[in-house]
């Protein structure tokens, strides 16, 4: 067991929720949380609520969309997917989030 | 931009659909947590376990309805519809109490309301059309051996007028009245005179015919010349549009009609409805 999960990144949630919706196709909130935990080997802490309002906050710009549907158990869950906006934000998002990243890794090697 | 747009019509629409949503919400975070129960009996937990390790990993289920909430519509509207909701509920919950707040409230507003409009009457506004109210100032005189405000000398006046030049402008006025006989009518009625410039320099001018000429109202070629109100061409003339130029006996002097002054004007006497403005200051009859 790990001693420190990583606190999910100010902003960055939006980004996780787009990449993973945009990765399995139509999901349930429920299933991308738990898609989130896997891929980042459970290191990230991420109270599965606060998905929610991040998910009304993206369909509320209109980067996904949602509808009821039956889910692989038979139980009734909203699906979001991806809209053609949202696909555009994910590339712009992954971009900055790509500079960024390497910007701050370049000023912590050379200093 | 255009997500910010979006996100304001999303929440707009949210504001009348909320019982909706709100059970979209309910129904979303029970499958949610089902789901999840469901998983953990998967791995081997017993049932208690697996609820309380599902609720634990959601966390806050009320915080995220919360937050939920004001992502999804306009707060600050939201609570007070609620405010106003409550405040109806207490108001009809003790009627008899309310009915006479309603009555105290509606009281004092008239009162208020009708305070102020006099105020603003006598003291901020009192001489409705007339430009730079505020720029005007009542100058009395003084003589010897009579009280003060005494009437000011034309000569005084004329001094006044050619060598102060503190104001733009200096007018002569003095509240008069006179027995106005239409046909077969008679009655008393207020008016003032007033010096040729007070026109221009109130700022108001006739809608028919002329005011007073440059030294119309004094000397060789003062003549019984008047300028009327509205209410009494409206009134006794009956809006005639031949008015200008017909004589009227004011005080039993023959007076000609030069003009008629716009609707709203009143003289430059707090209190007073002027119907006619006389021009011969030094010694006509009215």
């Amino acid at each position: 067991m790990p001693t420190s999960k990583a606190e999910v990144l100010q902003g960055t949630l939006d980004l996780l929720v787009l990449k993973t919706i945009d990765s399995m196709g139509p999901m349930h909130g429920f299933g991308i949380a738990m898609r989130i935990q896997q891929v980042s080997e459970d290191l990230l802490r991420l109270n599965q609520g606060t998905l929610y309002p991040a998910l009304l906050r993206l369909e509320q710009r209109g980067w996904i969309a949602s509808k009821w549907d039956i889910s692989e158990n038979n139980r009734k869950a909203k699906y979001y997917s991806l809209t053609r906006a949202g696909r555009k934000q994910l590339v712009a998002e992954a971009e900055s989030w790509g500079r960024m990243s390497a910007m701050i890794n370049r000023v912590l090697r050379t200093s | 931009m255009r997500e910010l747009f979006r996100t304001f019509i999303h929440r707009l629409v949210a504001l009348f659909r909320r019982r909706r949503l709100e059970d979209d919400l309910d129904e979303e975070l029970r499958s949610h947590l089902e789901m999840a129960v469901e998983l953990n009996l998967r791995k081997g937990m017993n049932t208690e376990d697996a609820r309380s390790e599902a609720r634990r990993a959601f966390g806050g289920v009320e915080q995220t309805r919360e937050n939920y909430r004001v992502q999804r519509g306009i707060p600050m509207i939201e609570t007070a519809l609620q405010d106003l909701r409550f405040g109806f509920r207490m108001l009809r919950r003790s009627p008899g109490f309310s009915a006479l707040a309603i009555l105290c409230l509606t009281l004092g507003i008239g009162a208020n309301a009708a305070v102020f409009s006099w105020i603003e009457g006598i003291l901020f506004r009192p001489y409705p059309a007339v430009t730079h109210q505020e720029q005007l100032l009542a100058l009395g005189g003084t003589a010897r051996g009579e009280a003060p405000g005494t009437l000011i000398s034309w000569p005084d006046f004329l001094d006044l007028q050619r060598s102060c030049k503190l104001f733009e402008a200096f007018f002569v006025t003095k509240i008069t009245g006179t027995t106005l006989s239409i046909g077969d009518r008679a009655e008393v009625t207020t008016g003032s005179i007033v010096s040729a410039n007070y026109f221009d320099a109130i700022g108001v001018h006739p809608i028919l015919g002329r005011g007073f000429e440059p030294r119309e109202d004094t000397g060789r070629n003062a003549h019984a010349v008047t300028v009327i109100s509205y209410q009494l061409w409206k009134g006794r003339f009956k809006g005639d549009p031949q008015i200008i130029g017909k004589t009227q006996r004011l005080s039993g002097t023959l007076h000609r009609i030069v003009g008629v002054m716009p609707e709203g004007f009143y003289g430059t006497f707090v209190g007073w409805a002027m119907q006619f403005l006389g021009s011969r200051v030094d010694g006509g009859n009215i």
